[in-house]
């Protein structure tokens, strides 16, 4: 279980890395490359560090040393990828981080939209009454009036 | 990452390189034979021959352990040690602690060998334990790669400063080249610039550097809390506190029930114990530690590994004579604190082997990193200075180091592997890595090519590691069939990952040539990476 645990949260992270690694700006251009939209830049930094946060919260103390030391050797075989392969597994990882934020955001838009139906349909709870305000008296305008019709004439 | 001003940068990468040259040859040393003994376990099962075997404490032991203390001189009734060898054997060690040689406590008494099945009596050894845990032919190897790891094979307590001191020397290191490189963070993901210049080289060894200095650190200093435990911390702590006396220290830390009755009382049946701590720990214990057997201030301590998802293990104690358990004992003291926790985590931290195999892998692929940074480090080192003829005796050295210290590793396994079955290769082993060593040494002091005395190196590597499987299937077996039959993957597992390392290291630039497409086809390799 452990196992499965550590491989499924590598998983996640490394693909935000990948992303992270290859539309980084400084490397492009110490590569000569040009910039890359960083577009999933905020997807791709949850993925990275959501995983280990969830492994400490549920205690897998080490499934949690586990995921940081293949993020270390990981994100160091990444960093160190040639162009080449980075470019080709940029283009899969931006091609998946496209497809995992399409369904991200289709995931939360679908559950927003079933939240406001189902509190639409629960009935209206009554409020406890307010304790009512003694009545403002209204202004005497009477007067007013007087005298702007003195200032018509 | 930190502003320093200019020359308190340049003081920093001088202290920085310079601890890391004065060092390079000594650190590869100690973090490679680390990262193979990581595997030391297994190595130790492939070294031997030996068939798969299961945990000798699944069978009954408290009628053997009974009989063979019946005919015991009781003074070495003061501790039993009982525990289940590689080879599945039931080894029950019964011993006091006397001083050794060299002035250190140390454990002596007799180390029984059983089988777990009839009891029968395979060996029986009496002396310090540094020396019976030695006798055996078949772990040569294995206690060959650890002592070299643990001690550097220097004897007594320099041995153990040595390595600690080397620990220190790499945890200053690595923050001595954190705070000289300013945009650490920033540099994380930017690759090495093509072209092969000075600055390829410092963008190789900052990288790797950056990337895996959490865990060099973490593994230097755990290593180093080790080292110096063991050589300083223990005698000094008891000098202060203990007026000298190292055993009374050691009880009064690790929380040993003080010596109450002594009066002779009848030990509860130890399956019993072994069977009611395997349903409260999950697992079967590892081993068993029994103080002053025999009487009735008598206490059994069962160990065991680290249950799913924890890292450390648990021991659970129980009272000897009545068997009652008496509650989880922490490793220090006698209640759970902040101290054993810290102490508890120096293990598996140091060690990786807290989640098995894929633990074990992660600890490796660390430690090869920090292998390329030393070197990548030296190698950047020596480019800066190509032009001075004085270096150039270093970087044959280190060349020769580089390739060499493995070399000689193979080789040693190799004598291992024929000698052992004539019984010597307790002798063998040690002697033909020496031997190997400082052949090896000197065929890189001699050539003045290193590039290509490196790729020669490269291959004789590759070579050496390929025809291990088949030296070892001709010499003490199994084959992968018999091994796979009888439950010992080690065999099958740790052929083919020689293999497959051999290959990679022949074909390597090749293999190179795939990843990276130079302008030219042509891969330039540093020495010694």
């Amino acid at each position: 279980m452990t196992a499965l645990i550590t491989l499924l949260t590598v998983a996640i992270s490394t693909a935000g890395l990948v992303h992270l690694t290859f539309t980084n700006p400084k490397r492009l251009r110490s590569l000569k490359r040009p910039p890359i939209e960083r577009r999933y830049a905020r997807l791709a930094r949850a993925a990275v560090w959501t995983p280990g946060l969830l492994l400490a919260v549920m205690g897998e103390t080490a499934a949690l040393v586990m995921w940081l030391a293949a993020l270390t050797t990981i994100g160091w075989a990444l960093a160190a990828a040639p162009v080449t392969t980075g470019a080709a597994m940029q283009s899969i990882a931006a091609a998946q981080l496209r497809r995992a934020g399409d369904a991200a955001f289709g995931v939360v838009w679908s559950l927003g939209r079933a939240l406001s139906a189902l509190t639409a349909r629960l009935p209206r709870l009554p409020l406890p009454s307010l304790p009512q305000r003694a009545a403002v008296a209204t202004p005497d305008t009477t007067r007013i009036e007087t005298l702007e019709q003195r200032v018509a004439e | 990452m930190i502003a320093l001003g200019q020359s308190k940068t340049k003081r920093l990468v001088s202290l920085h390189g310079w601890s890391g040259v004065i060092m390079a040859a000594l650190l590869y040393v100690v973090v490679l034979s680390g990262t193979i003994v990581v595997f030391g376990h297994e190595i130790g099962t492939w070294s031997r021959g030996a068939p798969g075997a299961g945990n000798a404490l699944e069978h009954p032991i408290d009628h053997a352990v009974r009989s063979h203390a019946r005919a015991l001189d009781p003074a070495y009734l003061d501790d039993v040690t009982i525990s289940s060898t590689d080879r599945g054997h039931l080894s029950i060690f019964y011993h006091t602690h006397a001083k050794d040689q060299n002035g250190q406590i140390a454990d002596k008494g007799v180390r029984i060998l059983l089988d777990p099945v009839t009891d029968a009596v395979i060996s029986r050894d009496e002396g310090f334990s540094r020396e019976i845990f030695r006798r055996d032919p078949a772990s040569a190897l294995e206690r060959f790669l650890i002592d070299l790891h643990i001690r550097l094979h220097i004897p007594g307590f320099l041995g153990l400063l040595a390595t600690g001191l080397l620990g220190l020397w790499m945890m200053i290191s690595g923050v001595s080249g954190l705070l000289a490189h300013r945009h650490a963070i920033r540099d994380l993901f930017v690759p090495e610039r093509p072209g092969a210049r000075l600055v390829s080289a410092r963008d190789r060894h900052v990288l790797a550097g950056t990337w895996s200095l959490i865990f060099a650190i973490l593994v230097a200093f755990t290593g180093a809390f080790f080292s110096f435990a063991g050589s300083i911390g223990i005698p000094l702590m008891a000098t202060v506190a203990f007026g000298g006396d190292q055993q009374a220290m050691v009880e009064a830390v690790i929380g040993f029930p003080a010596a109450g009755d002594s009066t002779p009382a009848t030990m509860a049946s130890l399956d019993y114990i072994i069977r009611d701590a395997a349903e409260r720990a999950g697992s079967l214990p590892g081993s068993l530690v029994i103080t002053h057997y025999g009487q009735a201030d008598a206490t059994v301590l069962t160990r065991h590994g680290p249950a799913p998802g924890a890292l450390t293990g648990v021991s659970l104690l129980y009272d000897g004579p009545t068997r009652a358990y008496e509650g989880i004992k922490p490793f220090l003291g006698t209640v759970p604190s902040a101290g054993d926790t810290a102490v508890g985590l120096m293990a598996p931290l140091h060690f990786g082997h807290f989640a098995g195999f894929l633990s074990k892998i992660l600890w490796v692929a660390l430690g090869a990193a920090m292998c390329f940074v030393i070197l990548s480090g030296t190698s950047l080192w020596l480019k800066r200075r190509a032009e001075q003829p004085g270096w150039l005796v270093f970087h044959r050295f280190i060349s020769a180091v580089a390739y060499g210290f493995p070399i000689a590793m193979v080789a040693c396994a190799y004598a291992h592997l024929i000698s052992l079955p004539f019984g010597t290769s307790l002798w063998w082993t040690p002697a033909v890595f020496i031997f190997a060593s400082i052949l090896l040494l000197g065929y890189g002091a001699i050539r003045p090519d290193v590039l290509g005395t490196a790729i020669r190196m490269r291959h004789m590597l590759g070579l050496g590691l390929m025809g291990l499987p088949l030296c070892r299937l001709l010499t003490i077996g199994p084959s992968w069939a018999e091994g796979v039959a009888t439950g010992a993957t080690a065999q099958p597992v740790i052929d083919i990952t020689l293999l497959a390392m051999g290959a990679a290291l022949v074909w390597w630039p090749h293999v190179l040539a795939f990843f990276r497409r130079e302008k030219d086809g042509l891969v330039v390799l540093e020495p010694a990476e």
